[in-house]
């Protein structure tokens, strides 16, 4: 069962990568601007010169579900970057206990209280939506359940052998939790990370699709949202092709994130592999 | 059942919380709420006016004090699109999201558990794999995409189902059944979307906790004393994964009003979550303020009653 299990991850993987390189050459792979408008008189079906055909207002649609790819990388990447920043909190907050986990815990409770595409939209619709403030939100409200799983990884570990013996020999807290620490609680993390970065990107196009997105931004929510219209149209290649490229890379990252769960943690495996 | 009192005390507290919060969002979110309310080009004593009116003229910590009284006796404001206040508003939007989610519910739990069982007892099978790669995918796609996909294939192409909205518009119904025929067209294709998303959940959990049931000791030691195999998936087996599945569906209930946002977009579903739309179109801060409390507390009181139903379930829980 191993070698399949591998085999498995290794496809994932290497499906990831191939994503990630076509999103950051997505320049070069089509030269056309994805936003522009009147390359094609109106909708036009797939033909030779538009691979995937235009919308309403002629805009490539191939151009756009390129440039999305390249969109999800970093509205994904930059929100969990920042989750994953904030979320360290939790080794801190494990490490000492006291009034700071305290508080801690009480914020990601809040937190935890609102569902949070409610919050999304409402912050969104407060604050506006530049690409920054777009993963500042989406990274801001999705650190809760990460700090959790930290802080309690750390509560265990910090009455281990190796960390005790750190602590005798002299080492400053600091030190013992970046490298003693730190380490040891990356099984768990980093299948959540993972999971994380398509969950933001799953917002994001949420957001764009309700027009809330940076007006920038080649986001595949808001060609879903064009695609949405053009349907009634007889339109169908503006709402199928995004949707298409957009589960795929879902379905990647999270199958990522259960081969990775499954090679870190094998004892929580699912069972009977 | 002192636990249980501890627990509704917490409800006002995180009701404060969410308002304070809701308040300091308000007070630091860039643009001034009262010229985007009297449009451009509002003389400087219109805009006047309406601050005095709305008491935005006060100390803003009189103005914090009010608010949050106000949300406590049931004054949520004034929303400006319905100019209705917000509470009723919200309340008549709440049984159609209720009908939608309680629908997909309905169909999600146990299609989830027959298959996550059928997984588990034909582990490692082709069946197994494909239910697990069934579960795998729903798990990953958000709903509304399903949902627009289905739209299209089935209402757009195909004309069989209606297009959104919650009953044929200009239709006189000859008698009930026929109203509530309309009403279930209409809600088929929402309630499929969120019910597959749902329901991938509720498969891998039970496939994952069914099989770590089916090879622990107890199952073995029923098997070594002649106990029938359908008692021993239901009885020993089954019943030991109802926690985890009141667990996922408490968060997918407390959670729903997030998640049922797009979904009712897409099929124009007036329910809480094309509410949510409304208000942001039309920069209803009011509204969109008491969407977000009402939402807080609804995900209150769900995790509540969860704890309950663990104190009923499972006794273990009644003793710590």
């Amino acid at each position: 069962m191993r070698t399949q299990l591998s085999k498995s991850f290794i496809g994932t993987s290497f499906a990831l990568v191939i994503f990630f390189a076509i999103g950051m050459c997505s320049s070069l792979i089509t030269s056309r601007d994805p936003l522009k408008t009147g390359y094609a008189l109106g909708l036009s079906p797939s033909s030779a010169e538009f691979i995937m055909g235009t919308d309403q207002l002629g805009r490539d649609v191939f151009s756009w579900v390129i440039h999305g790819i390249q969109v999800a990388f970093y509205v994904g990447g930059a929100s969990t970057l920042i989750s994953f920043t904030i979320a360290l909190l939790g080794i801190f907050a494990g490490y000492y206990g006291g009034l700071p986990d305290q508080i801690l815990m009480r914020v990601t409770d809040l937190t935890m209280s609102i569902p949070r595409f409610v919050l999304v939209v409402v912050l969104a619709t407060l604050f506006g939506t530049s690409f920054l403030n777009i993963v500042l939100i989406i990274g801001g409200l999705s650190w809760p359940t990460l700090a959790r799983i930290m802080r309690a990884e750390t509560l265990s570990l910090k009455e281990r052998e190796f960390v005790l013996s750190a602590k005798v020999t002299g080492c400053n807290p600091v030190d013992i939790m970046f490298f003693e620490i730190f380490p040891n609680i990356l099984p768990p993390v980093l299948p959540t990370l993972a999971l994380q970065f398509s969950r933001s990107i799953i917002d994001e196009i949420g957001i764009s699709f309700l027009g809330l997105g940076d007006p920038n931004l080649a986001s595949w929510g808001k060609l879903i949202a064009i695609g949405r219209q053009a349907i009634f149209a007889g339109g169908w290649w503006v709402l199928v092709y995004p949707c298409v490229f957009c589960v795929a890379v879902l379905l990647c990252v999270n199958s990522f994130a259960d081969r990775l769960n499954d090679t870190l943690n094998p004892k929580m495996q699912s069972v009977g592999q | 059942m002192s636990y249980v009192a501890k627990r509704l005390v917490q409800i006002p507290i995180v009701v404060f919380l969410v308002v304070t919060l809701g308040f300091v969002l308000l007070k630091t979110a860039p643009g001034d709420p009262v010229s985007l309310f009297a449009g451009e080009g509002a003389s400087p004593q219109y805009l006047e006016t309406i601050r005095k009116a709305y008491g935005l003229d006060k100390p803003i910590l009189e103005q914090y004090k009010t608010y949050i009284t106000g949300i406590f006796v049931g004054d949520w404001g004034f929303s400006l699109t319905f100019e209705r206040p917000v509470l009723t508003v919200i309340m008549e939007r709440i049984p159609l999201t209720l009908l939608l989610s309680f629908t997909a519910f309905g169909i999600s739990i146990p299609l989830g558990v027959v298959l996550g069982m059928i997984a588990a007892l034909r582990r490692n099978s082709p069946v197994d794999s494909f239910l697990s790669s069934f579960a795998t995918f729903f798990d990953s796609v958000p709903a509304f995409i399903i949902g627009l996909l289905l739209l299209y294939a089935l209402s757009v192409s195909l004309g069989i189902l209606p297009l959104g909205g919650f009953m044929t518009v200009g239709v006189v119904y000859g008698s009930l059944v026929e109203r509530l025929l309309d009403l279930l067209l209409h809600l088929a294709l929402p309630a499929t979307s969120l019910a597959l998303i749902w329901m991938a959940g509720y498969t891998r959990v039970i496939r994952n906790t069914m099989i770590e049931a089916l090879l622990s000791d107890y199952v073995r030691a029923a098997v070594s004393r002649g106990i029938k195999h359908t008692r021993i998936v239901f009885k020993h087996a089954l019943r030991n994964s109802i926690l985890s599945i009141v667990t996922l569906a408490g968060v997918q209930v407390g959670y729903m009003l997030g998640g049922v946002i797009l979904t009712e977009t897409v099929f124009s579903w007036f329910g809480i979550g094309h509410l949510v739309v409304q208000a942001v179109s039309f920069r209803d801060y009011p509204l969109l303020m008491g969407i977000l409390f009402f939402s807080s507390i609804w995900v209150t009181i769900v995790n509540l009653l969860v704890d309950v139903i663990y104190c009923v379930v499972d006794p273990r829980v009644r003793l710590s």
